[in-house]
This record gives C-alpha cells, sequence and structure tokens, in this order.
C-alpha cells in the first residue's frame, strides 16, 4: 500500500471504522514511516480543534422565538386546512356508528351508570386480575420480538423475558427479577448481569404494555390530545378501539379487543401515509394468564459463555468533581496500569466486571510494558450520549519483540444503572 | 422513536407546524455554526439563523425531495448570509460601525477554524457540520445525507486536507477585499 492509502485510512481509524487487520497493518506502517506519521498528527490536531469547537456549539439551543414566529407565521391556508381535516375526521367517525357515539358519551364521563355500550374501565378492570402474559411484536421495535411477563397480586412485574433477535447488538435474551437483568449476547457469547430496579417503566419505552396504555387514553384524553372513537361489535367477538393522536405524531391506534373478557387481542400502531393511516406495527397478545413454565425465565446458557456480574461488585471508577474527559483517561490509565502490573481482576472490573481470568485469557499473546500516551477522549454518540473515545499508545512485548501498538478503540461510559461511575467497554 | 426529516417536511406541509420543532432541534447548532463561521459574531449568526429556519419552513412547499432537507436549509442560510451582509454595508453607509469593526469583535469561539469550514465547498462543509457541531457519527452523516458510509469518510478526509492547508494560510497578511464579502 502507499502512503497516499495509509493516510485514506487515518481517517476510518479515527471514526472506529477499521477493522483489526486494518488497523495493525496502519501502526505498523506509521511506525516506520515519518512522513504519514507527521500527517496522523496533525489529522489528530485538527481533530481536537474541531471536537473543542463543535463543543462551543453543543449548548446552543435553538432560539424559542424560532418556533414562535413559525406558528405565527403559519399562513392561514395552511392552518385552515388543518382545522378542515380535523373536523372531518371527527365528523365521520362519529357518524361511522351510533354505537361510537354512545360509548363516546360513557367515555367522556356523561353517560348513566350501567350503561351496557363498552368502557375503558372495563378493560382496566380486566387488567386488574391479570396474572401473566405472553406476546408478540411484529415487526419488531428495536428487535423485540417475543415476551413473556408475570405479575403478583398488586399488579408489579414479578418476572418477564425478551427476546430480541436481531438487535445492533446481534441476538439477544433478557430475563428480569427481584431487580436484577440478565443479558445474554447471543453472538458475544456473554452475559452481562445489571442492576435494574425499575424493569416496568423501562420495557414500556420498548413496547406497549397494554395495561398502562390504557391509562395513556385516559391521560391523552383528558388533556385533549387524542380522539376515541369505539365499534361494538367491529367482528365477531371483537371490539375495535381507535385513539387519534391530535398532535405532531400523525398517529393512531386501534385496540381489538375480546368482548367476552375485555382484554386486548391486540394493539396496531398506524401511521398517516398521505390520507390514509397504514398499519406500522402490530401487538399480538397470545395468552392471558395461562401458566408460564419456569424455565422460560431462566436463560440456558451453554457452558463456556462469559458472565460479566456488575451487581456483585463496583464497576469502574467514580467521577466525583471530574470532568467526564478527565474521568475517562483516569479509567484508561488506571486499566492499562493495572494490566501492566498484572492485576487483571482490578483491570476487569474496570473493563465491565470482565472476570480476570477471561480478561488474562484475551491477553496472553502480548505483555503490556508501559503506556506511551493517553490521547484527548472523543465523543462517540453512536455508543450512546456521553460515550467518549479514548485512544491510546502502549509499549508492549509480542513473540520477544518489543513495539508500540495504537489502541484507537477504546471506549469509555458510564457503568448501566449506576450514574457517577465510568468503565471501558465493548472491544479494545 | 424520532421522526425522519422526511417525515418532520411532509407533516409540516400536512398542516402541523409543530412537526418542523425536531428539525430546528436537529439542525440548529450545525447551522449556527456555518452562520458564525460566515459572519463572525455569534449574536448576529443566531438572528440570521433565526431567519433561515423561518424562511425555510414557509418555503418547504418548494422543496423537491423532503429527504434532503438539510442541504436545502443550508442553500436559505447562504441567501440569508449574503443578505445580511448587503444590509450591513447599507447600514455602515450610514453611521453604523464599520464592519470590519465587527469582525474583530468577533465573540465565537475558535473562528479561523469556523470561517475555514464555511468557506469548504458545500460537500465538504456538510459532512463536517453534521458530524463535529450535529455531534452525528460517521453513520448517521451518511444516512441523514444519503450517501455511502465510505463517500462520507472520503469526503472528511478531503476535508481535513482543505481545512489543513486553509489554517496554515490564516496568519498570512489578509487581503482587505477578503474581509468585505
Amino acid at each position: 500500500m502507499k502512503c497516499s492509502e495509509f493516510q485514506e485510512l487515518l481517517v476510518a481509524q479515527a471514526e472506529g471504522l477499521l477493522d483489526e487487520r486494518q488497523a495493525a497493518d496502519l501502526s505498523e506502517h506509521l511506525r516506520s514511516c515519518p512522513a504519514c506519521r507527521a500527517e496522523a498528527e496533525g489529522l489528530e490536531r485538527l481533530r481536537t480543534r474541531l471536537v473543542r469547537d463543535g463543543r462551543a456549539f453543543a449548548d446552543a439551543r435553538p432560539d424559542s422565538r424560532v418556533m414562535e414566529r413559525i406558528l405565527h407565521e403559519s399562513t392561514p391556508n395552511l392552518r385552515r386546512t388543518n382545522m378542515i381535516r380535523r373536523k372531518v375526521t371527527r365528523w365521520s367517525l362519529a357518524a361511522a356508528a351510533a354505537a361510537a357515539l354512545i360509548a363516546l358519551v360513557v367515555l367522556f364521563g356523561i353517560g348513566r351508570p350501567g350503561s351496557v355500550a363498552y368502557a375503558l374501565e372495563q378493560t382496566v378492570e380486566a387488567y386488574r386480575g391479570m396474572r401473566s402474559i405472553h406476546l408478540k411484536v411484529e415487526p419488531a421495535p428495536n428487535g423485540l420480538e417475543e415476551a413473556w411477563a408475570e405479575f403478583g397480586d398488586d399488579g408489579s412485574l414479578l418476572r418477564l423475558r425478551m427476546d430480541f433477535p436481531q438487535t445492533e447488538d446481534g441476538s439477544k435474551d433478557v430475563v428480569w427479577e427481584k431487580g436484577k437483568a440478565q443479558v445474554w449476547f447471543k453472538d458475544k457469547k456473554c452475559v452481562t448481569v445489571v442492576r435494574e430496579p425499575n424493569m416496568l417503566a423501562m420495557i414500556t419505552k420498548q413496547f406497549p404494555d397494554p395495561k398502562l396504555a390504557v391509562e395513556g387514553i385516559y391521560e391523552a384524553k383528558a388533556s385533549g390530545n387524542a380522539f376515541v372513537e369505539v365499534e361494538e361489535p367491529a367482528a365477531e367477538g371483537v371490539i375495535r378501539l381507535t385513539v387519534t393522536k391530535l398532535d405532531s405524531t400523525a398517529t393512531r391506534e386501534v385496540w381489538l379487543v375480546d368482548a367476552q373478557t375485555k382484554l386486548l387481542r391486540e394493539l396496531q400502531t398506524q401511521k398517516l401515509e398521505g390520507t390514509e393511516y397504514k398499519t406500522v406495527q402490530r401487538l399480538i397478545v397470545l395468552d392471558y394468564n395461562k401458566p408460564i413454565e419456569a424455565s422460560v425465565f431462566r436463560l440456558d446458557v451453554p457452558a463456556g459463555i462469559t458472565v460479566v456480574d456488575q451487581t456483585t461488585q463496583d464497576i469502574g471508577l467514580v467521577q466525583g468533581e471530574l470532568s467526564d474527559n478527565d474521568v475517562a483517561v483516569k479509567v484508561v490509565r488506571s486499566f492499562l496500569e493495572a494490566v501492566i502490573a498484572g492485576d487483571y481482576a482490578t483491570a476487569g472490573r474496570l473493563y465491565e466486571g470482565m472476570p480476570a481470568a477471561k480478561l488474562q485469557e484475551g491477553l496472553t499473546d502480548m505483555k503490556f510494558l508501559r503506556i506511551v500516551s493517553i490521547g484527548e477522549p472523543m465523543p462517540s454518540p453512536e455508543h450512546g450520549r456521553r460515550a467518549l473515545q479514548v485512544p491510546c499508545e502502549v509499549e508492549i512485548e509480542a513473540g520477544g519483540v518489543k513495539s508500540v501498538r495504537t489502541f484507537p478503540h477504546v471506549f469509555v461510559r458510564q457503568v448501566y444503572n449506576q450514574p457517577g461511575r465510568w468503565t471501558i467497554f465493548g472491544g479494545i | 422513536m424520532s421522526q425522519t426529516d422526511e417525515e418532520c417536511v411532509k407533516l409540516s406541509l400536512d398542516g402541523h407546524p409543530e412537526a418542523f420543532e425536531p428539525l430546528v432541534g436537529r439542525y440548529w447548532a450545525p447551522i449556527l455554526s456555518y452562520l458564525a463561521g460566515r459572519l463572525g459574531d455569534r449574536d448576529w449568526a443566531e438572528e440570521a439563523a433565526q431567519e433561515a429556519f423561518v424562511r425555510s419552513f414557509l418555503g418547504l412547499k418548494e422543496l423537491r425531495k423532503p429527504a434532503s432537507f438539510f442541504p436545502w436549509l443550508f442553500g436559505i442560510a447562504d441567501r440569508v448570509v449574503k443578505e445580511q451582509w448587503r444590509a450591513r454595508r447599507r447600514n455602515e453607509q450610514r453611521n453604523d460601525p464599520p464592519w470590519e469593526e465587527v469582525v474583530q469583535r468577533a465573540q465565537t469561539h475558535d473562528h479561523d477554524l469556523e470561517r475555514a469550514i464555511a468557506d469548504l465547498p458545500e460537500p465538504y462543509r456538510q459532512v463536517i457540520l453534521l458530524r463535529y457541531y450535529g455531534n452525528m457519527s460517521c453513520a448517521q452523516v451518511a444516512e441523514g445525507l444519503a450517501i455511502p458510509l465510505g463517500t462520507v469518510t472520503k469526503r472528511l478526509s478531503r476535508a481535513y486536507a482543505m481545512l489543513r492547508a486553509s489554517l496554515a494560510r490564516v496568519h498570512e497578511p489578509q487581503q482587505s477585499s477578503e474581509v468585505q464579502r
């Protein structure tokens, strides 16, 4: 490869886009080529300057007058179109079925008690007795495809399993019980155990919990943000509830409720495309209140899988008064010093809780001798809002030969659910 | 789940002006830093950014490809810059302070760098602004500009070379005509 080609690689390296082989070739070349080394240093200086100046604008919040002016200056035609569309929607929905009108009266709280029409309260009541649920989502949001949950008498979540066949981290299964979540990264052959005290709140970000969603409808309706229509029966044994959001999301939810049990059978999320709502996601309930085998809530992990337990040890370093950049550099320095000293237990704690033996095994083919440099941390937004990339150079000995090796892909971020503690994560 | 540029544009056109807000949030910092580079004054840049966003909203129906909102917004910001300079010259002929003085009291953080970025040809300027001022990863930049990831890194590489050359020249004496763009 020519120098110009290596210099092309410098950019990909700085962005963490090189594979190991390319990174090793580049590192090898840089050791022997002063011109490319100078190029790399010049590039790094420029990137540092760009990152610094970028940060000076990072806090720039849009001037609130922009949206005020936009809302004010929206043309009268636009506003009129909008109002007409909403009005037509309301009218056509209301005229669609007399049952809808009756239900709306009940829903809006002016109906007589004992009305025969379906009301959301019945579904809320039906969910009070729910002990377990098994559901699937199509297509899977963020890869979540199937979930099982068990609830206690008071409605609290007792046990949960979620399967994600496709995520950025590859296939993963999650089980949760008693404030701890075990995440099995199947492709990475690793199980991570993390603290997750409030799983219910977390999962509702991933997929709609039918129980909470019912309550969400009340809130949206009370605040005037949703329009609710009921069709009873919409089909054999099915009540259809349509919740149209009157906000900028242009989405609506269609609930197919079992007429007898009043439990949700299916929840469709629809999005406005042109003038029609189209289903973009379906949550299908496969079973309610059927006993779930205990094995569902256990990960059937084969032997040889690394287990990283973050709940039984203090991971990473405490940030204290340090800036994000300073604590990131400190974590990397402490980790490298521990590896150099052969203290793999300490090094493992600074590396997401990696078991000492596993870490040592990964480093058998090289010995770390000395830290040569630790570079300026750079934001790594693809790994999380405050994640940082901290490139470093270490003198190593491999096969009896000493050399300086660059590690451009060292990433540092806050320990999951342990704010204030920072750890190295991912591959190095 | 955040909406794409295309969805925000379509919703805004469909009578939901509030759907424009995510676009303002997403591109405020890159546009502001670009305008700061062009105008040399942060307060002035904020005024111009406000103007550019409002005009882009009002002209949304002219945007042929909703997914290309960002490059199109840039074109509008450029026009705002030119108008602002023209207005400034006219005011100068009346009793406003000469605008060399305005440039000298530049309040931006690294004006040389911002100026050098503003002078880059558009495709290179876009990737630098989105990567460093929009705090996007290369993959996000590729997605936002609908170009392959390899093109993003190639453009970054070329942009770095141009910026370094431009910054190396920065201490050479400036032509007065260069200030009076």
